[in-house]
């Protein structure tokens, strides 16, 4: 369990982003922090990353504070894959570039080989293993950044925006490997403003608003309050505006909406 | 634009060529009562633009002055030529600063251009060099962030260190690349290489101010020099 416990932050006196603010994060989960612009979500990954210290409370992974370490130590638990890929790549090879984290954690030469062979095969990079990073498509960069997260076998992968710039085929690759990463045992913390992707994907949702956070529950509870919504600074997905449009059963997903389209029109024949 | 730039009293001009002169009369001397004042000279300016990037800025340097001074005394270097050397290094780079911080890079453009009479593609090349300055330091934070969060932690051994920084200049390169040729694309599809007769809504002209500074500036520049 990751706890964010009375955690408050400010960049400057007089502004500040978060104030004393509590939440648990289930480490088997999806967890989408969601809300608009400026809030602070991408703040919060950061203060959970070690890349910011909070001015009060603190953060726990399981009955660890690491809220007072750095981000190396850090990056043995959680991974973080920013939103710009092209901020990391540097090595001559994919290969090379996943290895990079599990070199600096001090990883054995066995143990390297294994985790970015197998971050390589999971993210669907090991075919390119000997390309030059730069020449990549822009999905194989973003997956690329993902595997040399996942070669540091991290426990928590907190993914900021994924799917920006992406291309729709790219995007759906990119959250069937989330789903899959999760199936195998691993936490996501996706950071997103993509209503669609947070309602099909995410198991919980923490919104972020007014210095605080507005919620936190499963998509289908804040969904179903559309007034709420709308105040937290969010969009309804298109399954659920369709379900309330049709004043069907709220759908989060569009094989949720077929299901339920279909099984009135059975009950209605 | 910020503020300090919009509506700062001196032309672009005026603080160029008091950079020009400042830095030609501390290459002429030794005297380190005379680079004293000439530092004094400096300071004053920068604190009277009001400027808060200029005054951080001012720090920073003072504090490489320093840096240098140590460094050359520690390598056996005479007391006046270190502390010489620290106070030149410091009286440029801070009269450059004063331009590039309270003026705006399109005022330094037309000044170069249309009062220097320096090609448009020569007094561009400047103008990127210091608009890209700011972005370049956010972009290598946002690259040291994204290290670290792989584990990045430059070893003490300074050898060592210089290789691990490799990981932080490689990607910042690869970008520089990629941005110089968006940006050289973009600039051409908006007719950058288009040979009539260019205008500028920078373009500022001298004003007394202007003038009145530039004298007392070399007056006291030449007056420094020739009394140590």
């Amino acid at each position: 369990m990751l706890k964010l416990e009375n955690v408050s932050f400010a960049y400057a006196i007089n502004n500040k982003i978060f104030d004393d603010i509590n939440i648990e994060i289930d480490t088997q989960e999806i967890v989408a922090i969601a809300g608009r612009n400026g809030t602070g979500k991408t703040t919060l990954t950061r203060l959970i990353m070690g890349l910011l210290h909070p001015q009060a409370g603190r953060i726990k992974l399981d009955e660890m504070v690491i809220s007072d370490k750095p981000p190396y130590i850090i990056a043995k638990n959680i991974g973080y894959v920013f939103q710009n890929p092209d901020h990391q790549l540097f090595a001559s090879t994919v290969y090379e570039e996943a290895a990079y984290a599990p070199k600096q954690l001090g990883m054995t030469e066995e143990e390297r080989d294994k985790y970015v062979k197998q971050a390589l095969i999971n993210t669907g990079l090991w075919d390119k293993k000997d390309f030059m990073p730069q020449t990549l498509s822009l999905g194989d960069k973003q997956r690329l950044s993902i595997a040399s997260a996942l070669a540091a076998n991290p426990r928590i992968l907190i993914l900021d925006e994924p799917t920006s710039g992406q291309d729709c085929r790219e995007r759906t690759v990119l959250l069937r490997l989330m789903r899959k990463l999760n199936n195998n045992g691993l936490g996501i913390i996706l950071v997103t403003h993509d209503m669609d992707i947070l309602a099909e994907h995410a198991h919980k949702v923490v919104v972020i608003a007014d210095k605080q956070i507005a919620y936190a529950g499963t998509p289908r509870e804040l969904f179903s309050d559309e007034k709420k919504t709308i105040e937290l600074g969010l969009e309804l997905p298109e399954t659920v505006r369709i379900s309330k449009e049709m004043e069907i059963e709220l759908s989060l997903t569009p094989q949720e909406l077929y299901e339920k389209i279909t099984a009135g029109r059975k009950k209605n024949a | 634009m910020p503020e300090n730039k919009k509506n700062a009293a001196l032309a672009a001009l005026t603080k160029l060529l008091m950079a020009i002169t400042v830095s030609i009369a501390v290459l002429w001397t030794n005297n380190l009562s005379a680079l004293s004042i000439l530092t004094g000279l400096e300071i004053i300016i920068a604190l009277a633009a009001r400027s808060k990037p200029l005054w951080k800025g001012l720090g920073g340097l003072a504090f490489f002055a320093v840096i240098l001074a140590v460094i050359q005394l520690l390598f056996s270097a005479p007391f006046s030529v270190a502390i010489g050397s620290a106070f030149k290094m410091f009286i440029m780079a801070v009269s450059l600063l004063i331009l590039v911080a309270t003026s705006s890079t399109q005022e330094i453009t037309a000044s170069l251009v249309k009062q220097c009479h320096l090609p448009y593609e020569y007094a561009f090349m400047i103008t990127v060099v210091l608009r890209f300055v700011p972005d370049l330091l956010k972009e290598s934070k946002a690259v040291r962030e994204a290290q670290a969060c792989r584990g990045f932690h430059p070893a003490k051994n300074p050898l060592r260190r210089i290789i691990d920084y490799m990981m932080i200049i490689k990607p910042m390169v690869f970008k520089a690349i990629a941005r110089s040729e968006n940006m050289a694309i973009s600039l051409e599809l908006r007719g950058f290489s288009h040979k009539g007769k260019r205008t500028f809504l920078a373009s500022r002209k001298l004003a007394w101010l202007d003038y009145s500074v530039l004298v007392i500036n070399a007056l006291i520049c030449i007056i420094t020099i020739k009394s140590f």
